[in-house]
């Protein structure tokens, strides 16, 4: 019976990048998928004829372009192309808008408030500075800070380096940028509401947190530190929907010999002693292999594949307690021609870039309190965009496919499960909230597929539906993520690893934690064959 | 806006091509005679506006201004008003040089810093009246001047599009003043600053300043009387030899009048993404710019502190380099280390001389001292190098007895 | 030199809360000449709205030996009644662990085995937190060796904590107290009392961030403090402000109150003197000020001798309280309340995680709560009379809609009946409410944004942070002065702690500048 070097656990963007790393070092690799498709998370489906969704991320910036490079993936067919703008919607009618040119940006900030304009270039001068020195970080293993090994050291001072480009002024602020809150963030340099309501969409994405809440500073900078093709924040669109990183991601992973096969659950991890010895499908077939590293996120993991008995009690402790909090939703709308948007009829290249709907602050957290509470937001902050504008392979011609992300809404309803009457009503909250902005827009929907955090977690497999396998707060960052002590992708199983976004630098279509568990276990086995 | 209107229009509005749509640059209120003149139709982006790069020929535009007189236009440069029974204590605060012995009609020139001493930027002050300023700059800055004035009697507003700018430079420039009924302008004491009514009736602030190092003036109106000054000065173009020039041309001239320019020679302290690039009034030669004996003004603290300590660890230099490749990015070795960089460099006409400048360390920084240039230009295709011998000079390349006069 | 006054001082403190109090003693001991003016016409400042807790550092209490000036404390530590709707209160107290763990047992038996080991990690991880709270917080220069030490020393400080305590403190520090409170414990009494001790006095709900941080100073514990108990002053804050006037008067200290300053004078970038608002001058070589850092920097100071970054910084740090106090005036003592247990005893209500939340969540809009969180102290101050302190926890400074005058009568109305409706024994006896909001906290004492700790107590804004990015070191950019109130590390929750690190700081820059200043005049 043929033993793999090493069996990756889901064929999500980071287990394909892991497989793709551990081939390419020259083990033999297979990587199991439940699903009958690829890609997890960054997947392409036709959902409706002629129409390819990209059903769960839509978009991408943080994908590394270290990774790019190493597999060669524009060799596979994969094309980002950056997208220049984004307009924020404006109730009232008004719009506000950036652009790729820091003039027009400028003159758009200054229409809400010449102050701002100015104030903008200081506020983004002070992100790039702390992008500048988070983003050598990123492709790095945490250290250990309780430990005493010279690698855990050298890699605290890495970190110390990292910062010590900055000057004194600039290490107060990262200390502040890890601590506080977006909306306190932002009113230090702004005084107009929509451009700090449209600067802080970021900083909400994907979180359980409102935009006042301390801690949302970081997500907004976890968005922009992000680069392509060299610029730092800019964001881009992959030619093909999501679904085309996975593919290329497999396809330099098949390139290098991995073996990657759909439809295979796996049920339980073997074990040989106190060692991972490989896995057993759903079906009962056994594979064996030396190493086993899961792409799942960190409680589907350790919660529901792993056997327990082999498991600390602290660490399961801890992994229950690991925040993975539902609070987004998607819907992936066909429509039967480009939706008419009053406040972007002076300029319709807009139509091309991101469109948001939360124009203050205020906005962002009152859709945030409705969360607490239990219910999807009644004013949703949305981000909206029309890849079908970018790629015409995305809806037949003259149509239209749009992605609506949506933020807040909660894994289970205050008054319980999710149901087919609650999933109508919050698709209808959003379709009545794009309408306000877009009249006419109703007309025009062929196909409104409305995914609640729910649904993401059955068909994907997301614990609650989180877009990034975990709360990207500072007690669950870089050493702290997933588990204190466990921050270096090696499980308390000997030979069992993770790679998802459960772990450090945590999610957005990065590949890094892929990257990182791959050069992690590279390390554990070269070790163990010296 | 306009939720009525839009429910009326059908799907067939998204026909609209989704093509940008522009314009992306301002056009300054003397832009259609600009355009007109613009031959080389060779323009380039100032501060959100078009503006002429050059209009035919850069040389003869350059010498218009060393010989003749020329005419930019500076609409685009960035005008602050500051207004209030407390604007001469935010301008105190504000810059290193003394304001409350700045009287009205008067201008001078400063630098701004942060806290830290590093310059924000530098531009001319004008004293209109008792309560009164305007500054002039290159860079944004009116979050940083209305934070300053937070908690004083003053306003602060930017005015750039209410003024319309002209520099007028060169040796004749006078007689061009005085021929469009301007004579008492043409008097104005070197940074004197007056409005006047010429002959065309309207008023027109004149300041006796300049970006060149020549004899100078610059006129400011209001946008609608923009046209009609261009072209009662431009009517006698050809009596004071008179020619609009671009920045081209300009640039060489404040070269080698040895002014700086922010994100060429230093960056200014509120852009700087790496702090080495900025750079303090000492590193920048602007000593004679800052008052320490002054009360407290912005980053006074760490200026005394940094005087203390010996002075700045860089500094700004020129550069007399033989050969005649401009020096341009060139880096400077003292016996084999690198000790600096030129930030600035061109052929000077007028002086026939390969000048530079450049920053250098400190203890480099002396004149006479000479560096080893490693210069690097174009030989058509392929790039050429040339080692060239670079001697510390005063920054101050050409310095003709008329400007002052 | 002098006008108005003919006494020379070596230093002015201004402020007469405790910090204040604390700083002038340090400075008295240590010999100077020292003046404390108080702006108001009694000694307490903000902390006469924490009658009964406050918990005054070991350092402060032996470095001024309070002891000899009459500070004693009871020997009952500070016990709590979670008040429950309909029920009887729920009991905890930390001198009589059983019969707490019988009390929760009640409730919930797994709370009741949880409750003590939940009190004992917090006590731990607070002491490996020791070190920073009470140690000047460093500059990160990290070019500078003396810094760079110090930094060293206070990671070392925290390694010594053991692996396991240090990955907790590293993991739970940014925590919100929902999370923590939901880890640890399932009745919903203890998970909104856990709640409410962490966001009384600062803007924070349940679920915001870095919330376990303030839940962590609450247990750093102090003077007189058994581990993981608090003590209460006999006497109360009134006793331990008493105590702090005494060490003051035996050290020479002056005192005048009733002198509000109108400004610190400043000559050539040092501060030379105060003026009074009526007009006379004071003059000595070094101010300290236990006010508020927007008020001493801003208004007395005055931005003219201040680099514009750093006033942004003063104007930008975060000091909006939704902290009340409300006074109760009672007719009497409630029947069959022992005065050592009352005054031993806060009651709180926080019924539920949610139900803090959600009066946060009405208060970030500037919204008045349906049902404040609350705690209440009993005080019998003897012959029939005594008095309730009600602490109400979100209750804004400045309403969104209509303005206290308005609103103030109402609001008082429904939280003295709520109070009533939840303490049965006080029902009936309440003979005079006065409410304190914010915004009368802010003009009383200066305070702008009436915040208990002068400034928000978040991560964002501690240690190295506070009051403002890179002086945190109790100097100013003004030579001379120096801050020794709230406003800086650690803040408050009356500790006396920056008032003796103002002061040392203050002393040790006199020593550095190689001269004594009372004699260059």
């Amino acid at each position: 019976m043929k033993r793999y070097d090493a069996i990756v656990i889901g064929a999500g963007h980071n287990g394909l990048a892991a497989a793709a790393y551990l081939a390419r070092g020259g083990l033999e690799v297979l990587v199991l998928e439940r699903r009958d498709a690829i890609g997890g998370a960054a997947i392409s489906e036709e959902r409706h004829p002629g129409f390819t969704y990209s059903s769960c991320s839509y978009v991408c910036s943080l994908l590394r372009a270290e990774i790019m490079r190493d597999l060669d993936l524009p060799k596979h067919g994969l094309k980002i192309i950056p997208y220049g703008t984004t307009a924020c919607l404006m109730r009232g009618g008004d719009r506000f808008a950036m652009y790729p040119d820091a003039d027009q940006t400028r003159r758009e900030i200054a229409r809400h408030s010449a102050r701002d304009a100015d104030a903008f270039d200081e506020f983004m001068r002070d992100l790039y500075r702390q992008c500048r020195a988070i983003r050598p970080l990123l492709l790095k293993t945490p250290p250990d800070p309780t430990s005493f090994k010279p690698r855990d050291i050298k890699g605290l001072l890495e970190i110390g380096r990292a910062f010590g480009q900055l000057d004194e002024d600039a290490l107060y602020q990262a200390m502040q940028f890890w601590t506080m809150s977006c909306g306190d963030f932002l009113d230090r340099y702004f005084e107009s509401d929509v451009v700090k309501g449209a600067l802080a969409g970021g900083s909400i994405i994907g979180t359980a947190l409102g935009p006042y809440s301390p801690g949302s500073a970081y997500v907004l900078l976890h968005h922009v530190m992000g680069d392509l093709d060299g610029h730092v924040g800019a964001w881009g669109f992959a030619v093909g929907g999501m679904g085309a990183i996975s593919k290329a991601l497999a396809g330099a992973a098949r390139e290098h010999g991995a073996e990657i096969r759909t439809g295979a659950e796996v049920s339980e991890i073997l074990m040989q002693g106190d060692r991972a010895a490989g896995v057993v499908l759903a079906d009962g077939e056994e594979v064996r292999a030396r190493t086993v590293v899961s792409n799942l996120d960190v409680k589907r993991t350790f919660l529901k594949l792993a056997p327990r008995k082999h498991l600390p009690g602290a660490f399961v402790d801890q992994v229950e307690r690991f925040k993975i909090r539902g609070s987004s939703g998607k819907l992936n709308i066909a429509l039967d021609a480009l939706p008419d948007v009053p406040a972007l009829r002076h300029d319709p290249k807009l139509m091309r870039g991101g469109l948001n709907v939360g124009d203050s602050l205020e906005y962002l957290e009152r859709a945030y309190d409705d969360w607490k509470n239990g219910t999807w937001s009644k004013k949703p902050y949305l981000d909206i965009f029309i890849p079908s504008t970018l790629d015409s392979s995305m809806a037949p011609p003259g149509k239209h496919y749009m992605s609506v992300f949506v933020q807040y809404a909660p894994p289970t309803l205050a008054d319980g499960p999710w149901t087919a009457e609650s999933r109508q009503a919050f698709g209808d909250t959003v379709l009545d909230t794009i309408e306000s902005y877009m009249p006419g827009f109703r007309k025009l929907v062929l196909d409104a597929w409305v995914r609640t955090p729910a649904d993401i977690e059955a068909e994907v497999g997301l614990t609650e539906g989180n877009i990034f396998q975990g709360e990207l707060t500072l007690d669950q960052l870089l050493f702290n993520r997933p588990v204190p002590g466990y921050a270096q992708y090696r499980s308390p199983i000997r030979g069992f690893y993770m790679c998802g976004s459960s772990t450090h630098p945590g999610g957005g279509a990065m590949g890094a934690p892929g990257a990182n568990a791959a050069r992690e276990m590279l390390h554990d086995l070269k070790r163990r064959a010296a | 806006m306009t939720t009525a209107t839009a429910t009326t229009m059908s799907p067939a509005q998204t026909q609209t091509p989704m093509l940008p749509r522009g314009p992306m640059l301002k056009r300054s209120p003397f832009h259609e005679r600009l355009a007109a003149l613009n031959l080389a139709n060779a323009w380039e982006a100032w501060q959100g506006y078009t503006t002429a790069s050059l209009f035919y020929d850069a040389e003869d535009e350059y010498f218009a201004i060393r010989t003749g007189a020329s005419l930019y236009d500076v609409s685009p440069m960035l005008k602050y008003r500051i207004a209030g029974p407390e604007a001469e204590a935010v301008v105190d605060r504000l810059v290193s040089k003394r304001i409350d012995k700045l009287k009205p009609g008067r201008v001078t020139y400063a630098p701004w810093c942060d806290a830290r001493g590093r310059v924000i930027e530098e531009g001319t002050i004008f004293r209109l009246s008792p309560t009164e300023f305007r500054i002039n700059c290159a860079e944004h800055q009116l979050a940083w001047f209305s934070e300053t004035a937070h908690g004083f009697d003053a306003q602060v507003e930017e005015v750039t599009e209410e003024i319309a700018g002209l520099a007028l430079q060169g040796p004749t420039s006078k007689q061009v003043l005085a021929d469009i009924g301007l004579a008492e302008a043409a008097a104005l004491p070197f940074f004197g600053i007056g409005t006047f009514k010429g002959a065309g009736g309207y008023p027109v602030t004149v300041s006796r300043t300049g970006f060149t190092g020549d004899l100078g003036y610059e006129l400011w109106v209001a946008p609608e009387h923009a046209l009609p000054l261009w072209d009662a000065l431009m009517a006698r173009s050809d009596l004071h030899y008179l020619r609009p020039i671009g920045s081209r041309a300009l640039d060489v001239a404040r070269i080698e009048a040895g002014h700086i320019l922010i994100n060429v020679e230093f960056v200014g302290a509120r852009h700087a993404i790496r702090p080495s690039q900025t750079r303090t009034p000492s590193g920048l030669g602007l000593d004679w710019a800052v008052d320490l004996a002054k009360p407290h003004f912005n980053g006074r603290r760490a200026l005394i502190a940094e005087r203390e300590a010996g002075g700045p660890k860089r500094r700004l230099v020129g550069l007399d380099v033989t050969g005649r490749k401009p020096a341009t990015g060139a880096y400077l070795y003292h016996r084999g280390r690198e000790v600096g960089q030129v930030t600035s460099a061109t052929w000077s006409p007028i002086t026939k001389r390969n000048i530079a400048l450049a920053t250098v360390e400190a203890r480099y920084a002396t004149e006479g001292t000479v560096l080893d240039a490693e210069i690097y230009y174009m030989k058509e295709v392929t790039q050429g190098k040339v080692d060239a011998a670079a001697t510390i000079v005063p920054p101050r390349f050409y310095q003709p007895g008329h400007r002052r006069g | 030199m002098t006008t108005g006054n003919a006494k020379h001082y070596d230093a002015i403190v201004i402020g007469g809360g405790h910090n204040g109090l604390v700083a002038a003693a340090l400075m008295g001991q240590i010999g100077k000449r020292t003046l404390l003016i108080e702006a108001s016409a009694e000694l307490g400042g903000m902390a006469v709205h924490a009658p009964a807790i406050g918990r005054l550092s070991e350092t402060v209490v032996r470095a001024l030996a309070l002891d000899r000036h009459g500070l004693r404390f009871r020997t009952r530590s500070l016990a709590t009644e979670i008040l429950r709707e309909g029920t009887s209160p729920l009991p905890l107290q930390p001198d009589d662990p059983a019969a707490t763990r019988q009390a929760i047992h009640a409730l919930s038996p797994a709370d009741a085995e949880a409750w003590p080991h939940f009190q004992q990690r917090m006590a731990r991880l607070a002491a490996g937190l020791a070190p920073f709270l009470e140690r000047t917080p460093p500059r990160l220069r990290l070019d500078d060796w003396g810094e760079r030490w110090e930094l060293a020393r206070l990671g070392f400080a925290v390694r010594r904590m053991g692996r396991a305590d240090m990955r907790d403190l590293l993991r739970i520090l940014p925590l919100n107290v929902a999370d923590l409170a939901e880890e640890v414990f399932e009745s919903d009494v203890l998970r909104g009392l856990l709640s409410f001790d962490a966001v009384l006095g600062n803007r924070m709900g349940a679920r915001s961030p870095n919330t376990v941080f303030p839940l962590l100073m609450r247990h750093a514990g102090g003077a007189g403090c058994r581990p993981g108990t608090q003590a209460v002053a006999e006497g109360g804050t009134a006793a331990l402000i008493d105590a702090l006037r005494k060490a003051a008067a035996s050290h020479g200290v002056e005192i005048r109150t009733d002198a509000p300053v109108a400004r610190i004078l400043v000559e050539d970038g040092r501060a030379t003197g105060v003026e009074l608002t009526d007009g006379g001058t004071i003059r000595a070589g070094t101010i300290l000020s236990s006010a508020h850092a927007g008020t001493t920097l801003i208004d007395l100071v005055g931005p003219r001798h201040l680099d514009t970054d750093f006033t942004r910084a003063v104007r930008h740090a975060r000091g909006a309280g939704v902290t009340a106090h409300l006074i109760l005036n009672l007719s009497a003592p409630p029947a069959g309340g022992d005065p050592d247990t009352l005054a031993t005893t806060r009651r709180v209500h926080a019924p539920s995680i949610q139900a803090v939340e959600r009066a946060f969540d009405r208060a970030k809009y500037g919204e008045l709560p349906e049902d404040p969180p609350f705690e209440v102290t009993v005080v019998n101050e003897g012959e029939g009379h005594a008095r309730a302190h009600a602490l109400i926890q979100y209750v804004p400074g400045d309403l969104k809609d209509g303005d206290w005058k308005t609103e103030r009568d109402a609001f008082t109305k429904r939280l003295v009946a709520r109070i009533e409706d939840l303490c049965p024994d006080l029902a009936g006896r309440v003979e005079g409410a006065h409410l304190a909001t914010p915004a009368d906290i802010a003009a009383r004492h200066r305070a702008p944004g009436g915040h208990w700790h002068h400034l928000e107590t978040g991560l964002d804004q501690a240690f190295m942070l506070r009051p403002v990015p890179g002086w945190a070191q109790y100097r100013t950019p003004i030579e001379g002065l120096f801050l020794c109130g709230a406003s800086t590390h650690p803040g408050g929750w009356i500790s006396g702690q920056p008032g003796l690190n103002g002061a040392r700081a203050a002393l040790a820059a006199e020593k550095a500048s190689g001269k004594v200043k009372g004699e260059a005049a």
